[in-house]
């Protein structure tokens, strides 16, 4: 089976944002996958182990992306690919429309029965790459999994919904996008970290993908980055049962007005 | 004739027992040979030294007194009975004789005499103590070979005073009660009987007692008492360097498919002489906080289980047969394995033979051990500390750990997200790496960052506990505060401190301990740092027996150590009276690694009004609270929860504070009060905490 996994690196989610020059800066940051891509990771792993295949992951991002690529790569993927080139860092890698154009060119060129992917990064939090790509595939898509059966051509995916639980069958190809509680990821082995130095690390660029620049123009523009402000401290209403009621009313009144 | 026949017997019986003999002890030589090389034999002042004390001085064995007389009286007994076991042979052979040895013939008799009594005293102790006394560290491992080494013995020592006795009534002399009052005894008793009953009574004790000595010989290094072969060169070949230092790993080689132990053969040498000296004495099981909580980790099992596999495996690799005389043990294991191991060599050069036996052998990891006793290790080295033959249970343990971590990447969820913490942010939790110096809040002008002040002369390292863990802040900033007091010059690292690697190398990660050492010891550079200070047990070993390998060259002190040394130098002068009863709990990293049971308990004596309360196991014998070798960051759910058998233990001595000097066992004690809802009435509390509220 032919599995490509969709991958990002973000920050570690410990990290805490700085905004220099109005925009984020990355200086001394600490960067991993993203922590449902690894999910997505592991689950591809753990269906080439049962049914054999290929697991390719392919990222699209700056050429920091590789350290998360080989951790991937150490996880036990066979092969990686990072679309990377001067034009696209000069759009800053666009936004989903950019990526998932880019990502679904290449899911063409390598071929796939199965694609996966976290179901959101947790920078931007939108979600909606990996679906958009199915869209641009034109497969069906499952988001954010927590249990998946293969047999054959047939898929048999869980997810939470409110509590319940829904089960979805679909065949492939088909496009997955995980959530946490589908598997627990592994930690990489030594000699499989050695091993992941020596794999394949492709570089592709959008002439390689024979992309028309203009069409992977982002759709939106990020107007301006801020920190939320502090969190004033909490206060606690004193006096009689009706004074500290009606303290509190003109306070919600004051936040609304 | 009946001469010639009792000749020619007794010296194919002894051949016979010699061949087997060496035949068992040189199978067991060649399955440690199987292990890899230990480290290179350096410091041989001390490996002598070690020999004085631990095997003539009988060191360990006398922490457990009426055995550790027992023993001594069997160990030193047996060198004396050897003695005069040539003489008892040539009696049988030379009638009446007697070595040669003029004025101090009558002496020897004496001697040999007592001696012969004594040991059977021994003996009749030791049988007392297992099977009437019932004492529990020997009932664990239940066989019939401990029953055997009683009968073996009270045959070979009680043959004696028959076969003297007898031959004094044979020579036709008088008892001699002054100089051979035991045998005399037995001539006395049997003097009626004649020359000639006397004689072939003479000869029957003789040839039980031969017969018992060969046997025993034979038997000794196939069961738990080899130890009386192999733990005298376990004790020499025991690995230099501090207590519990753990040895390295080389990752220069880039293609090493393979780290820590997976495999019985990947263990060295050394470590594999621990499993043939392995008395089965029980001592270690018995002092193990994990065993001792109902966990199925027993240190005595870890090692006979191991050792049996040894046993098996070498079988198979060498075709040895281990047990002897293998026609007798045909029905054992290793022997079959070691016959089938042949056929099969018989096979692949071509011959048609069946091989009778699968050559398949358990699992070391999962099947020999489980991966559930390797991870419920505290690496407290209490069962290395009670061990009479120097075993280092620990580091096998740790090897197996390592295997798991690196080759396998096989280890609990909470461990592997410990490591992926360490790694990303320096500290178990993952917390921001840049929220590390945040404990200094308020207090920045007494604890400055290093490259704030201009010099200092310690280093306060505070580790990740005391950065981050809020109840162990206080602890921090009590330490700080203390130094400031005494005007020592001292400074923090702040958000360039990391994790000291205890945690990661104990519970098998040791790719990411010497990452972090590295990176440590390059920081501890770029400063300058000369001495470091730490209120961590763990940091403090780390960094004082294990760091120096990789290249640090500072002094490291613990805290209790430099706040004993500004006391006494009067620069700390603890005047206000605490009304307290405090009992201390010793840290394993602090004691039994390093050795340090004295100064924090200075510290506490020189403060007034406190008085101190001894736990019923202290200092050496100190219980672990459970958090050492990375258990701090895992889940206990088998049996019960060691960290409330030692607060139970502190309890005990009705305290009003409970004392600790490091912040894991603060962590472990304090959840142990709070869980005996004791919270309101003992606190639990650092030394350092102490200390400052008397010094202020």
């Amino acid at each position: 089976m032919n599995i490509l996994v969709l991958l990002k690196q973000t920050f570690d989610t410990e990290e805490r944002i700085r905004i220099e020059n109005g925009k984020i800066s990355e200086e001394d940051v600490k960067f991993i996958i993203n922590p449902y891509d690894e999910y997505a990771v592991e689950e591809a792993i753990r269906i080439k182990e049962e049914h054999g295949g290929e697991v390719t992951v392919v990222s699209v991002g700056p050429m920091r992306t590789e350290s998360a690529l080989r951790t991937a790569l150490a996880m036990g993927a066979d092969r990686a690919i990072l679309v990377h080139d001067e034009s696209l860092s000069g759009i800053e890698y666009g936004d989903e429309h950019t990526l998932s154009k880019i990502l679904a060119r290449v899911a063409r060129r390598t071929g796939f029965d199965l694609i996966l992917a976290g179901y959101m990064s947790v920078d931007s939090g939108a979600a909606q790459v990996a679906p958009r790509v199915a869209e641009e595939l034109d497969i069906p898509h499952i988001s954010a999994i927590t249990g998946l059966r293969i047999e054959g051509n047939a898929v048999v995916a869980e997810k939470d919904m409110e509590g319940n639980k829904a089960v979805i069958e679909a065949s492939l190809p088909v496009l997955l996008t995980a959530q946490q509680g589908l598997n627990e990821p592994r930690f990489p082995t030594l000699p499989n970290i050695m091993r992941a130095k020596k794999k394949p690390l492709e570089i592709w660029t959008v002439a390689d993908l024979e992309l028309d620049f203009g069409s992977i123009q982002p759709k939106t523009a990020v107007a301006e980055q801020y920190l939320p402000p502090p969190k004033p401290a909490g206060r606690i209403l004193e006096g009689s049962l009706d004074s500290q009621v009606r303290e509190l009313a003109q306070l919600l009144k004051d936040l609304i007005s | 004739m009946l001469f010639a026949l009792h000749t020619i017997a007794f010296v194919a019986v002894t051949v016979y027992a010699l061949y087997l003999f060496v035949h068992v002890v040189y199978t067991r030589y060649v399955f440690v040979r199987l292990g890899k090389p230990g480290e290179p034999k350096t410091d041989l002042r001390r490996r002598l030294r070690d020999v004085l004390v631990y095997v003539a001085g009988q060191r360990k064995l006398f922490k457990d007194r009426k055995s550790g007389v027992m023993h001594a009286f069997l160990f030193y007994g047996f060198f004396i009975l050897q003695a005069g076991l040539i003489e008892l042979i040539l009696k049988g052979f030379i009638r009446g004789y007697r070595y040669p040895l003029g004025p101090l013939e009558n002496t020897f008799s004496l001697m040999q005499q007592w001696t012969v009594f004594l040991m059977l005293l021994a003996v009749f102790y030791a049988f007392y103590r297992r099977y009437v006394e019932k004492l529990r560290r020997l009932q664990w491992k239940r066989d019939v070979k401990a029953a055997v080494v009683y009968a073996a013995l009270i045959v070979i020592t009680a043959s004696v005073f028959p076969i003297l006795g007898f031959e004094t009534i044979m020579l036709g002399e008088n008892p001699d009660f002054a100089h051979a009052p035991f045998s005399g005894a037995v001539a006395a008793a049997f003097s009626g009987i004649g020359t000639q009953a006397a004689t072939a009574l003479f000869y029957l004790f003789w040839w039980i007692h031969m017969l018992a000595v060969l046997s025993f010989m034979v038997f000794v290094p196939q069961s738990k008492q080899a130890h009386e072969i192999f733990a005298l060169f376990n004790v020499f070949l025991r690995k230099p360097g501090p207590k519990g230092r753990l040895p390295s790993i080389d990752f220069e080689d880039e293609n090493a498919e393979q780290f820590g132990v997976g495999r019985i053969e990947d263990f060295s040498r050394p470590q594999l002489l621990n499993l043939y000296s392995c008395v089965e004495c029980g001592r270690c099981t018995d002092m193990c906080p994990a065993a001792g909580t109902g966990k199925k980790l027993s240190p005595m099992h870890l090692m006979t289980n191991l050792r049996d596999h040894l046993t098996e495996k070498g079988a198979v690799v060498t075709s040895r047969t281990p047990w002897m005389p293998a026609f007798a043990f045909a029905g054992t294991r290793a022997n079959r394995l070691a016959l089938a191991s042949r056929a099969n060599a018989r096979k692949a050069s071509g011959d048609t033979v069946a091989v009778p036996e699968s050559l398949e052998l358990p699992k070391l990891i999962g099947d020999v051990v489980s991966e559930q006793e390797i991870w419920a290790c505290t690496t407290c080295r209490n069962c290395e500390d009670a061990c009479p033959v120097l075993n280092e249970h620990v580091g096998i343990i740790v090897d197996l750990r390592r295997h798991l971590v690196l080759t396998e990447g096989s280890m609990p969820a909470e461990m592997a997200r410990t490591f992926q913490n360490i790694e990303r942010q320096g500290n178990p939790w993952g917390i921001s790496r840049n929220d590390r110096a945040k404990w200094r809040e308020g207090i920045e002008d007494i604890a400055p960052l290093v490259h704030e002040t201009e010099e200092f002369e310690y280093l306060f390292f505070v580790g990740s506990m005391g950065s981050y863990d809020n109840r162990n802040i206080k602890v921090a900033r009590a330490v700080a505060r203390l130094l400031h007091k005494a005007g020592v010059k001292f400074a923090v690292l702040g958000n360039e401190e990391q994790s000291s690697g205890d945690t990661a190398r104990r519970a098998g990660n040791e790719y990411l301990f010497q990452q972090l050492a590295a990176e440590n010891i390059e920081t501890f550079k770029t400063y300058n740092v000369k001495k470091i200070v730490t209120a961590c047990p763990h940091t403090y070993n780390t960094f004082k027996n294990e760091y120096p390998e990789f290249g640090l060259e500072a002094e490291v002190f613990h805290h209790t150590e430099l706040l004993y040394q500004l006391i006494r130098e009067g620069r700390l002068k603890p005047v206000r009276e605490l009304r307290e009863r405090v009992t201390y709990h010793d840290s394993c990293y602090l004691g039994r690694y390093n050795d340090i049971y004295d100064a924090p308990r200075e510290i506490l004596k020189a403060i007034p009004g406190v008085e101190l309360a001894e736990m019923s196991r202290n200092r050496e014998k100190s219980l672990c609270c459970g958090a050492g070798g990375g258990r701090m960051w895992l889940e206990e759910k088998e049996g019960t929860r060691i960290n409330l058998a030692r607060t139970e233990m502190a309890l005990e001595t009705k305290p009003s504070t409970i004392c600790s000097a490091c912040p894991y066992c603060l962590t472990m004690l304090s959840d142990g009060v709070k869980a005996k809802e004791m919270e309101d009435r003992v606190q639990t509390r650092d030394i350092a905490e102490i200390l400052l509220e008397a010094v202020e």
